[in-house]
C-alpha cells in the first residue's frame, strides 16, 4: 500500500519538480529581453508546478490519516488488504477543501494561460466559458473533463504546427502535448473520488512535461 | 499573432547586425533597427553596460563591436526564437 501511497505523491511531486525547472529556465531566458512568448510559457510553468504542489500538500493530507492506519494495522497484525483496500480506505465521496480547490483552479489558469499562448485567435471567451463549466456540475470530474479538453486542444495545435514546420523540436512539442492529453484523460477517466490522480496519468504528464521542458535552451551567457 | 516587434526580436536584430556588419555605425544600425535616433543610443548604452557590445571610436565616429558575452546571449536568443517557434509561437 505504500508503494501506491508514494506513487500517489510522488509522481505528481516530479511533475511539479520539471515544471518548476521549465518555469525557471524561462525566467532566465527572459533576462535577455522581454519576449511575450517566453513570459506565458514562465506563466504556464509555473502555474502548473503551482497547482501540482497544492495537489500533493492534499494527497498528503488525505493519505496521511489512512496510511497511519494501515501502518497501525500492520504492525498489529492485521494486514490481511492489499491495493484493493485503498480504495476501501480513501475511496468514497470527494475530499473537497481548500488544496484540492486550489490545484484546479491553478490548473485551469495554466492551461488557459498555454491556449491563449498557443491558440491563433484570442480564446480567452472559450477558456473562460470552459472553466465556467466546472462551477455547472459536479466541481471535481467537470473540472477533470474541462483540462482534458483544454489539453487536447493543446495537442491538436501542436500537431498542426509540427505538420506546418516538419523540425525535431515541433515534434518533440507534439510528443509532449499529445501525452500531456493522454494524462489528462486517464485523469478524468479513471477518476476515483476520494483517492486521487491515476498514477498511469501521472507518468504520461511526467514524460510529456520533461520531453517539453527538454526543448528549452540553457542560457549560456 | 500580431506583427508587433518583440523586444527578443529587437534585441536579436540589432545584435545580429552588430556580429554581421561590425565595426557598424549609428547611421547603419538606424536603417536596421527602424528606431529612433534616441531609442537606439539608449538601446546601444544598455547592451554596452551589460557587455554585449562596446564602442569603438576613430576619427571621432562611434562604431560598435559585439563581444563575446554579446555573441552568447545573440545564440541563446535565436535558440530561444526557434523554440517558440516550435511550440508554434510565432514572433
Amino acid at each position: 500500500m505504500w508503494v501506491v501511497v508514494l506513487a500517489h505523491l510522488l509522481l505528481p511531486s516530479a511533475v511539479a519538480g520539471v515544471a518548476a525547472f521549465g518555469a525557471w529556465r524561462c525566467w532566465r531566458l527572459l533576462r535577455y529581453a522581454r519576449d511575450p512568448r517566453l513570459l506565458r510559457l514562465t506563466w504556464f510553468y509555473g502555474l502548473f508546478a503551482a497547482s501540482l504542489v497544492a495537489y500533493a500538500v492534499w494527497t498528503g493530507q488525505v493519505h496521511a490519516g489512512g496510511a497511519t492506519e494501515a501502518f497501525a494495522e500492520l504492525h498489529a497484525g492485521d494486514a490481511s488488504g492489499e491495493h484493493g483496500d485503498l480504495h476501501a480506505r480513501f475511496g468514497g465521496p470527494e475530499r473537497i477543501n481548500g488544496f484540492l480547490l486550489a490545484h484546479h483552479g491553478l490548473m485551469l489558469a495554466s492551461l488557459g494561460v498555454a491556449v491563449r499562448a498557443f491558440g491563433h485567435r484570442r480564446r480567452e471567451g472559450t477558456v473562460a466559458a470552459a472553466a465556467g463549466l466546472a462551477l455547472l456540475g459536479p466541481f471535481i470530474p467537470v473540472a477533470l473533463a474541462v483540462e482534458a479538453a483544454l489539453t487536447l486542444y493543446l495537442a491538436v495545435q501542436a500537431i498542426l504546427n509540427h505538420r506546418e514546420r516538419r523540425t525535431p523540436g515541433a515534434l518533440q512539442v507534439a510528443a509532449g502535448f499529445f501525452l500531456f492529453f493522454l494524462g489528462h484523460l486517464s485523469f478524468f477517466l479513471f477518476h476515483d473520488p476520494g483517492v486521487g490522480r491515476n498514477p498511469l496519468g501521472d507518468v504520461f504528464a511526467l514524460v510529456g512535461m520533461l520531453l517539453l521542458v527538454q526543448l528549452l535552451p540553457r542560457p549560456s551567457a | 499573432m500580431s506583427g508587433h516587434r518583440s523586444s527578443n526580436r529587437l534585441v536579436m536584430d540589432l545584435l545580429g547586425a552588430i556580429k554581421d556588419e561590425g565595426p557598424v555605425g549609428v547611421t547603419r544600425l538606424l536603417t536596421v533597427a527602424n528606431l529612433t535616433h534616441a531609442r537606439l543610443q539608449e538601446l546601444l548604452a544598455m547592451f554596452a553596460s551589460d557587455d554585449w557590445v562596446q564602442e569603438v571610436r576613430d576619427d571621432d565616429r562611434g562604431r560598435w563591436t559585439i563581444t563575446q558575452r554579446g555573441e552568447h546571449v545573440l545564440a541563446d536568443l535565436r535558440r530561444v526564437d526557434r523554440v517558440m517557434q516550435d511550440h508554434g509561437l510565432g514572433i
